[in-house]
């Protein structure tokens, strides 16, 4: 069912948030390689490279030099890239934000939340329901999320 | 009595007045040259008559001198006498030839004169006669006496004949003088009753003629003052006038239009050319379309332009002008306003508001930045917090424990406050778009964005038909999450909470006068059967960060309903309370409809 | 220009399945969705070349019993949501386990082992999904919707929807339109 080892990139200049992030993914309980960046130019230098695409990829919005916003529509206009997973990760929660970043093609959208536990829940979920639209053939353009 | 009818009755007056006095003083000339003439000629007819006796009297006596010589002679014999007798028949002549002359067809006719004439021949004749006879010696005494008694028959005559026409004189003079005292007996009184008649027409018309002379300076008068007026009313409001015949199409303008200008009156040659050269070079185009519209006989809309004055002081002019038309000759008529110190007050007020508005959204903005960054370091505390008390669970002491729990509280409090701080600043957000906004929707939107806590309580939340209105959507979402959610909050713990929304229609003047009197209002009541309040804090809740009980008790920072009545009163609006405790609360959010 | 297309997966699966299974010659019936039945056994190299070029079509081949299994459930679960109409309304669990055979909480447990989400969840998930493609593509109202998808209320399915997307249904169907009027950018 699941690959043999889930390949996921997070793109976000706070340590702490990587941290907290990598953490939470840790408590996956499926295999997987979490490759992080500091900023929104490491990452897309990475995704033109790579001949491997991550299963998901995880965008805080506000970047120095690239920022969220920016790497999503480059991703979304490349063709190589266009069916990537991406879920926006990022402290504001304001609808107009929310709205414009699935607009531009997001498919999650998650408020950076204040428990450890929460996301730890949100990653698992994230996982798990991405992978429901990369099996059972979901319509990718309905996939999103908000948390 | 208005001007026009007052004009058209003092003419018509005056031509009365005027033709009664000509006519009555010709009336008088007339009756006067009458009375002098008839006077004249009374005049003449008494001297005539008197002539015509004297003459007769003169008549009488010559022939008498006659006869007297003609006896002295026939006595005498003394050539003297006959000379005298002559003499007298020369006289006698003369006065017949008078007589004739002065013979006139009333008393003296001419047939009269003629027998008289004739008589007084006979008579002379008889003269001669018998002065012949008495030469001739052959003549008896006796035939001389025949002679002269004939001769004296004769002058009987003679005498009775000019005593008749004598009598006959007198006699028709004294009928003319009758017939004329007669006929001038009236004449005094009518020339008198005219004269004092004339008089009155004069004395009137003068009383009148002063009359309306005072009433006219009176007007002039007036008229001189509201010109003064004017004129000074221009000075003052800084406004000139001019008029422009559309058939010379000269322009007549003020004395304060030149003032405008910087000049003194009539210092330059008021014409479109000098005009012109006063005005900024940026709006002489414009004006001079503006000015050909007027030479069209259109009426251009209202000119606003610069103009600068000799001393380099740029001002602001606003013209205005109508088409009227007096006694059928088409003018222009416009006014022109110095509103300098309005638009400078207007350009002031500008940059200020810019300034103010700028002000606002910088501390918007810093609002909105602070909170945000507030909020980061927050969540990395409870994020830190919350895995510490997992993951560290078994290194911490009891009181450890407890510590981390207090702290997380505490940032959970902070977290609250500065979400709602968040809120706040946003509902004062200056920029606002009202739109209409149904107040159904609204409400299904509150129903499911608190549906959680509604599920958690098994509430009913109910509201009857709601209107649609212009209000800011997101702020009457904000609004109604804040009272339902509160009304689910402050629940009675063991009752299911129970939250109506209706709404009715009021005047504004029955409520408050905090509202406008003339408005009608849309009446939100949100009602509740939860714990209540006293009514003495009805107002107290609204303050920011007034809350009524510990945070232990019951979670919540205070701006909620603070928020609810800033955005009551960006809806120029307002909202009350109302609750006794254990007995529920009712909101009330009047909205201008 | 832009096209809109809708997959109707099965028929593309099912296409390619049989493409390739031609393309190397083999014997076989497909029967039902996800299930070949090869009329001789096949050689292990053209097995291994076969498993990789289905794989490029994202086509796993499933050699695991509780991998077989739980694809059963699933065929079982989406046929049930695509079919809704025709469905008697029964309790999920009934229906799974007499349709498989298995007792409902054999079924439970090894779904959750394999996907690592439970069978209600995956019901959940494909429920909105549906509910998504009948508002987006079919233009339905959420009452129809409700209805179609024997929801209790539109309440019950807004907040559903709203629990498992973190999105309002309007919300949803604002973005995908403001989607579409973005040409280039389809996810």
């Amino acid at each position: 069912m699941y690959p043999e080892k889930l390949h996921i990139l997070l793109a976000d200049d706070d340590p702490d948030d990587r941290l907290f992030f990598k953490d939470a993914f840790d408590a996956i309980k499926i295999d997987h390689s979490l490759t992080m960046f500091e900023d929104g130019l490491d990452l897309m230098a990475y995704l033109h490279d790579t001949n491997e695409l991550p299963h998901i990829v995880f965008l805080d919005l506000n970047m120095p030099g690239k920022s969220g916003m920016e790497c999503l529509k480059e991703i979304r206009s490349n063709s190589a890239l266009r069916d990537l997973s991406v879920a926006i990760y990022s402290t504001s929660a304001s609808n107009a934000n929310i709205e414009d970043t699935f607009i531009a093609g997001a498919n999650v959208y998650i408020k950076k939340p204040k428990d450890f536990s929460a996301l730890k829940k949100i990653i698992s979920d994230v996982v798990h329901i991405n992978w429901q639209y990369v099996t059972d053939g979901l319509n990718r353009e309905n996939f999103m999320l908000s948390y | 009595m208005s001007a026009q009818g007052y004009r058209i009755n003092e003419t018509t007056f005056f031509k009365i007045a005027f033709g009664l006095s000509v006519c009555l003083l010709i009336i008088i000339a007339i009756v006067s040259f009458k009375q002098l003439r008839d006077v004249n000629q009374a005049q003449r007819t008494i001297i005539k008559s008197r002539d015509r006796q004297i003459e007769l009297q003169k008549l009488s006596s010559a022939i008498k001198d006659a006869e007297r010589m003609q006896r002295g002679f026939l006595i005498t014999k003394k050539q003297e006498y006959f000379s005298g007798y002559t003499k007298s028949r020369k006289v006698i002549d003369h006065s017949l030839l008078c007589l004739k002359k002065l013979s006139n067809r009333r008393s003296l006719k001419p047939q009269q004169i003629l027998s008289l004439e004739t008589l007084v021949k006979k008579r002379l004749d008889a003269m001669d006669e018998t002065l012949q006879i008495y030469n001739n010696t052959q003549t008896s005494a006796t035939e001389l006496k025949d002679y002269i008694d004939a001769g004296s028959a004769k002058m009987q005559l003679v005498d009775s004949s000019i005593d008749k026409i004598i009598q006959e004189e007198s006699r028709a003079l004294r009928q003319y003088e009758a017939f004329h005292k007669a006929k001038n007996r009236a004449l005094p009184y009518m020339t008198g009753f005219l004269v004092v008649f004339t008089l009155l027409v004069f004395i009137v018309s003068f009383y009148k003629i002063n009359k309306d002379s005072g009433r006219l300076r009176d007007m002039n008068d007036d008229l001189i003052l509201v010109n003064k007026s004017f004129q000074y009313a221009e000075e003052i409001s800084q406004m000139g006038h001019w008029k422009r015949s559309l058939a010379d199409m000269v322009i007549s303008p003020s004395d304060n239009m030149y003032r405008l200008f910087g000049h003194e009156p009539g210092a330059f040659e008021y014409n479109e050319k000098s005009i012109l050269a006063f005005v900024h070079p940026d709006d002489r185009e414009t004006l001079q379309q503006a000015l050909d519209l007027i030479k069209a006989g259109k009426i251009p809309p209202e000119m606003n332009y610069r103009i600068i004055r000799p001393d380099g002081q740029v001002r602001y002019f606003r013209s205005v002008s109508k088409l009227i038309a007096i006694n059928d000759e088409k003018l222009v008529l416009g006014a022109t306003r110095d509103i300098t110190p309005e638009v400078e007050i207007n350009l002031s007020l500008k940059e200020k508001n810019n300034e103010l508005q700028a002000a606002v959204e910088e501390l918007a903005s810093f609002n909105h930045i602070a909170s945000h960054d507030l909020q980061e370091p927050l969540r990395k505390i409870q994020m830190f917090i919350s895995r510490i008390a997992v993951e560290e669970a078994d290194a911490l002491s009891g009181s450890g424990k407890e510590y981390f729990e207090r702290v997380s509280a505490s940032a959970l409090r902070m977290e609250q406050l500065i979400d709602d701080l968040l809120l706040y600043s946003e509902t004062n957000k200056s920029e606002q778009v009202f739109e209409q906004t149904d107040l159904n929707l609204i409400m299904n939107e509150v129903q499911i964005e608190l549906a959680a806590e509604i599920d958690e309580k098994q509430a009913i939340v109910q509201h009857g038909h709601l209107p649609v209105m212009e209000a800011v959507p997101f702020q009457m979402r904000q609004l109604f999450i804040n009272l339902v959610g509160n009304a689910l909050k402050y629940s009675k713990p063991d009752v299911a909470p129970h939250i109506t929304i209706s709404c009715e229609m009021v005047k504004g003047k029955d409520i408050s006068d905090k509202l406008s009197a003339v408005r009608d209002y849309y009446k939100f009541t949100v009602s509740d059967n939860g714990i209540g309040f006293y009514q003495e804090f009805a107002d107290k809740i609204f303050v920011l960060f007034q809350r009524l009980h510990k945070k232990e008790q019951y979670s919540g920072t205070g701006i909620g309903l603070a928020i609810c009545r800033k955005i009551a009163e960006n809806h120029r609006g307002m909202i009350t309370a109302e609750s006794t405790p254990n007995n529920g609360a009712r909101f009330f959010i009047y909205l201008p409809k | 220009m832009n096209l809109f297309v809708k997959y109707n997966l099965e028929t593309t699966c099912r296409m390619i399945l049989q493409e390739q299974l031609d393309k190397f010659g083999l014997n076989y019936t497909i029967t039902g969705m996800g299930c070949v039945k090869f009329h001789s056994n096949i050689p292990m190299d053209k097995y291994q070349s076969l498993t990789k070029e289905l794989n490029r079509y994202g086509i796993d081949i499933i050699d695991n019993q509780k991998a077989i299994l739980v694809q059963k459930i699933k065929e079982a679960i989406l046929s049930m949501l695509q079919y809704s109409d025709n469905m008697p309304v029964m309790k999920i669990s009934s229906f799974l386990s007499e349709r498989l055979g298995e007792s409902y909480r054999t079924l439970s447990q090894v779904f959750s082992e394999v996907c690592h989400i439970s069978i209600e969840s995956f019901i959940i998930i494909h429920k909105i999904e549906l509910v998504k493609q009948l508002m987006v593509g079919e233009n339905l109202s959420l009452t129809e919707i409700s209805y179609r998808l024997h929801y209790s209320s539109v309440a019950h399915l807004s907040n559903q929807f709203k629990k498992i997307t973190g999105l309002t249904p309007t919300t949803f169907q604002k973005i995908v339109k403001h989607k579409r009027t973005l040409s280039p950018v389809i996810n």
